[in-house]
């Protein structure tokens, strides 16, 4: 009687276990879903339907008392579970598009250069920042990300585990309003670099400065990237494997060792 | 020849070729011809790239410092600098902006009527002299660690071997002088015996009261990285609040302030008591010591059934009452600490050092490692990091403090002041046998009536801004003003918070300016070159000090002979001719740096900190010492002192052998020192604890980094953080206004919470960048009674709404 009890209890328990499974894998499936839906709804034409008042009034969402109000999960923005990274990286460029006008471009580099002491340094950041994780800085750049209007570009280089000791906030704590920032310093930086060399109309550019912290191409040179020159061929991703580096620029030529 | 050699020698040829014809094009003009770095390279546009490490903190990365036109116009990570494998922190990579604030000083400046007025450098060396000639034993000079080792060298000779007078302190009696004092009570000598490497290897990192992802943010990296790289490094953070170090600890651990002495006692106790301590290596490497009432630097001899019983208190239980940490995880850093597999490196920098109890808690650190055995691999190491780029090269191995003589000597040894007066060829007898006024008490002589006993009558502040960093200044630093028979000198780059009550201001060449070495936390020697004109009539300090000590000679002190009444400085081209370094316009005819490094590297062999020579650094991203020469003649560094596998100078067998050891039986000394309370603990009418320090992007006074616009706008002012139920019982919310008051003044900042630092309830934390925010007139400055360190983490404070409507200072 005893077994016979237990092999039913087993068998209740692997029954309830799979109906668990199933149904937590149903529910993952349905927000996946839902969540798809949302974002198409929204990143398609920011339409929203109003549903049609049920006639069912167990359909009928409760209304919160007001002391839950100030509760988490009645906060703007709260059921919004979408992930930066499925957001849709900026349209790529391809030999059809067509190219910066020059206020665009002006605009382009004027912001680039705002953002960088000399040709090379750490880029500030031009939004107030999470003091203390980085996770929250790789949410947005371990990608590109187009967000609304603004592309996002992505790190230049592959993630360290703290982006705040190289780049500083271009605004302070509680986004610069404490004091005015007023500091008289002439030092000028190194500009931009200027073009590459190329050995012939077709050859493909040299790269005029070091890929030290720069390895990845596409964060400047790819969609959504700061730099005027955008590549053509997107889908290339062995960029050093046509265009050259400066040995000069690059770490440093290797040191001649004299002992045997 | 052998073929071996011949090859070689071709080899060498080729080399020095190639080199030679890269630096034909690199040496930049007007700048002297021995400035031939090797690792200077011109890329196509122009930019000349040369290696200089970095100008901040103590971690000592190196830099590329691009060049054009005289004037810095890039920095780069040196990817082939051991420390920084490439990598800067913001502050690094905006380190050229330091030479072009609006506001450098750039003309010597003397107050009249209570304004500055410019002079000629030949006045200013003559009001100098004038000054010292008055009364030669009221002189003294402030200096820094971040003096290159030369001017550090040429002061430290001019105070003790031309004047006898003691009476020269750096500012890294702020910063690291109980770390100091710890390493000289445990090992009979100065400085960490393991290295960064360290950090590449060990399992657990300890950081004690430690925050270096914003104070040593490429150490920092340097740890951090080593888990995206798949490994696994564990992360201790014992704090007193919630920082940025905090978000990449697996285990935080937060302690009521001073509690650290209970903590590391309550490790001792269990691994007494689990049995777990290293009986083998404690037997063959360790005695035991314990406090003397008073306390002193040496303490008593004591035995390990002494320390068993004066450790028998501090069971976990008792720990956790004192410091506020759940016994559970007392008991997990004791089980941490027994684990013999396990490679434990302790770090810590300024919560432990700034602090009434600072060398006792820098010795029980040192004593948990030794007592366990995690000491002596590469990966287990107690270490103390630095401030300053040169608080170890400058500060504590050329000894430029009250005490001290260069290469770890001491002033009140008859020997040591023997063989120093050997060694400067001076009269028998004549190096003062008395310590001099340590910083603290250098500074209260000065701003006490010199009828009050006030007998210091004239400083000389080099490269440093006590005006803003000495605790409680009204006590020990504005008391100065109104003092009509007081003088102040002052060589800085920029106004200061010093400068404002100086009377005399020397405009000072910085950093890549003029030459210059730094010795950084890892025993490493950096040497860099000249390699832009400073602005206007701005000179090297070292200078400053030979023009003075000339004018001196020619007053007819005669302290500024030597026995055969030469004059102290001799400095002499290739040829043998003496150069008058002194004069300004023959400093650079030789490389006067190198000479007087020369000269002092003779005294760092008698504790055997043998210093590389000045040629070898030249080659190099930096050395550690002990560097020591070969059989082929070439130099080998050290990474790891005392420990046979790294030390030439270990007993080959010996395996460890602490040479110096204060027992003089190349054992080191395991201490029991006592939790104590603060000296200022919080109290019904001051309830707060409060705690000051620094961040990322401003490197201590904000001199130089508050004038870099990237920086500053990232930082702009001080701020007050608060636990927000506090904040909230006080009516504050962020960016509201409060009032802090001890008993020693008033201040009003705006309040950040939930910011980058969280402290815990019932405590603050201020920065000390702000000139115009200065918290460090409110501070404690009561001293640790061995390193004579003060404390400024910890005093009590009322925190306040403030009441009155005016803005914030800006």
């Amino acid at each position: 009687m005893k077994l016979v009890a237990r092999k039913l209890a087993v068998l209740a328990a692997l029954a309830a276990f799979t109906a668990g499974l199933s149904g937590y894998f149903m529910a993952r499936l349905q927000v996946a879903r839902s969540a798809e839906a949302l974002r198409a709804s929204q990143i398609s034409d920011l339409k929203f339907e109003i549903p049609a008042a049920s006639p069912d009034a167990a359909h009928a969402p409760l209304a919160p008392v007001y002391a839950a109000l100030r509760s988490r999960e009645h906060q703007p923005n709260h059921g919004w579970r979408s992930s930066l990274a499925t957001l849709p990286p900026a349209p790529a460029f391809t030999p059809d598009t067509p190219p910066l006008s020059p206020a665009e471009l002006a605009q382009l580099l004027g912001t680039r250069e705002a953002r960088r002491a000399y040709a090379g340094a750490p880029p500030t950041v031009p939004h107030p920042i999470d003091q203390v994780h980085s996770a929250s800085c790789l949410a947005c750049h371990g990608q590109p990300t187009r967000i609304g209007t603004r592309d996002v570009p992505q790190m230049s280089h592959a993630p360290y585990s703290q982006c705040i000791q190289c780049h500083a906030p271009s605004v302070g704590p509680g986004g610069g309003a404490f004091a005015p920032v007023s500091v008289t310093n002439s030092f000028a930086g190194l500009p931009p670099a200027a073009r590459g060399t190329r050995a012939h109309p077709d050859a493909p550019p040299t790269i005029p400065h070091g890929t030290h912290l720069r390895q990845n191409c596409l964060s400047c040179h790819g969609p959504g990237g700061s730099s005027a020159i955008k590549t053509t061929h997107p889908h290339q991703t062995s960029c050093l494997q046509c265009h050259a580096t400066d040995a000069a620029r690059e770490t440093h030529p290797p040191v001649l060792r004299t002992t045997s | 020849m052998q073929r071996r050699d011949f090859l070689r020698s071709t080899a060498l040829a080729a080399a020095t070729a190639v080199v030679a014809r890269r630096l034909g094009a690199a040496l930049p003009e007007g700048l002297p011809a021995y400035a031939t770095s090797p690792s200077a390279t011109v890329t196509a546009d122009g930019v000349r790239w040369d290696k200089a490490p970095c100008r901040f903190c103590g971690t000592g990365c190196h830099v590329r410092v691009g060049v054009k036109d005289g004037r810095v116009v890039a920095i780069q990570g040196d990817p082939e600098a051991e420390v920084n494998k490439g990598l800067l922190c913001m502050k690094g990579y905006h380190v050229g902006g330091i030479l072009y604030g609006k506001d450098r000083l750039t003309t010597p400046q003397l107050r009249r009527n209570g304004r500055l007025e410019p002079i000629t450098w030949e006045e200013a060396i003559e009001i100098m002299a004038r000054r010292v000639m008055k009364n030669p034993a009221g002189f003294a000079i402030y200096g820094s660690g971040q003096w290159t080792i030369p001017e550090g060298y040429a002061a430290q000779k001019l105070m003790k071997a031309g004047l006898a007078n003691n009476h020269i302190d750096p500012n890294a009696r702020l910063c690291m002088a109980s770390a100091v004092t710890a390493y000289l009570s445990v090992y009979g000598v100065d400085e960490p015996a393991g290295c960064y490497d360290d950090l590449d290897v060990a399992d657990v990192v300890i950081l004690w009261g430690n925050n270096p992802a914003e104070m040593h943010p490429v150490l920092w990296s340097r740890i951090i990285d080593r888990r995206t790289r798949g490994e696994k490094v564990m992360i201790i953070d014992l704090g007193t609040r919630r920082t940025r170090s905090t978000a990449y600890a697996d285990h935080y651990l937060e302690f009521r302030p001073q509690s650290d002495l209970a903590i590391a006692n309550g490790i001792a106790h269990l691994l007494l008591a689990n049995g777990t301590w290293d009986r083998d290596f404690v037997s063959k490497h360790c005695n035991f010591r314990t406090d003397t009432s008073p306390v002193t630097l040496n303490g008593q001899a004591s035995t390990f059934e002494a320390y068993r019983e004066s450790l028998a208190p501090y069971t976990p239980e008792r720990v956790a009452e004192i410091s506020g940490v759940p016994t559970e995880k007392i008991r997990f850093l004791g089980e941490l600490f027994g684990n013999p597999k396990l490679r434990i490196t302790s770090l810590w920098c300024m919560g432990m050092n700034q602090h009434t109890r600072g060398t006792a808690v820098n010795r029980l650190v040192h004593g948990i490692h030794l007592l366990s055995g995690h000491w002596g691999r590469p990966g287990d190491a107690p270490t103390s990091l630095t401030g300053q780029p040169s608080a170890c090269g400058t500060a504590r191995e050329v000894g430029t403090l009250c005490h001290a003589l260069p290469g770890g000597l001491l002033v009140a040894n008859a020997e040591h002041r023997a063989e120093c007066e050997e060694l400067w060829n001076l009269p028998a007898g004549r190096i003062n046998p008395k310590p001099g006024y340590h910083t603290m008490l250098l500074w209260e002589k000065f701003c006490t009536p010199t009828d009050k006993g006030g007998d210091i009558h004239t400083v000389f502040v080099q490269v440093t801004n006590p005006g803003q960093t000495l605790p409680d200044l009204h006590r020990t630093f504005n008391g100065k003003a109104g003092l009509e028979d007081k003088f102040l000198i002052v060589s800085d780059v920029y106004p200061t918070a010093t400068t404002a009550l100086a009377d005399l201001v020397l405009p000072a060449a910085m950093w890549v300016e003029k030459n210059g070495i730094y010795g950084n936390s890892e025993r490493r020697t950096q040497q860099w070159f000249k390699q832009v004109e400073p602005p206007g009539q701005a000179r090297p300090d070292a200078w400053i000090t030979l023009a003075l000590a000339r004018r001196l000679f020619e007053f007819g002190h005669p302290g500024m002979r030597d026995r055969d009444g030469k004059f102290l400085f001799q400095f002499r081209d290739a040829a043998g001719r003496e150069v008058p370094a002194w004069d300004f316009a023959h400093y650079y005819d030789i490389n006067t740096d190198r000479a007087l490094y020369e000269e002092y590297r003779r005294f760092t062999y008698h504790k055997h900190k043998h210093v590389a020579p000045y040629d070898e650094l030249v080659k190099s991203r930096g050395l550690r010492w002990p560097v020591v020469e070969q059989a082929d003649g070439s130099y080998q560094e050290t990474r790891f002192r005392f420990m046979e596998f790294s030390d030439p100078f270990v007993k080959k067998g010996a395996g460890i052998q602490f040479y110096h050891s204060v027992t003089k039986d190349n054992r080191a000394l395991i201490w029991f020192c006592p939790y104590e309370p603060a000296t200022e603990e919080p109290d019904k009418d001051y309830p707060f604890w409060l705690c000051t320090g620094r961040v990322i992007e401003h490197w201590h006074s904000g001199t130089m980094t508050m004038r870099i616009p990237q920086l500053r706008g990232s930082m702009p002012n001080a701020y007050v953080e608060l636990h927000p139920e506090d904040a909230r019982a006080l009516g504050l919310a962020n960016g509201d206004m409060a009032t802090l008051e001890t008993r020693r003044g008033r201040l009003d900042l705006p309040v950040w919470l939930d910011g980058r630092g969280q402290p815990p309830r019932g405590s603050v934390f201020v920065p000390f960048f702000d000139q115009n925010l200065l918290i460090n007139n409110i501070t404690l400055g009561d001293v640790c009674p061995i390193s004579k360190e003060p404390d400024y983490k910890k005093c009590a404070v009322r925190v306040l709404r403030r009441t009155s409507a005016t803005v914030v200072a800006t």
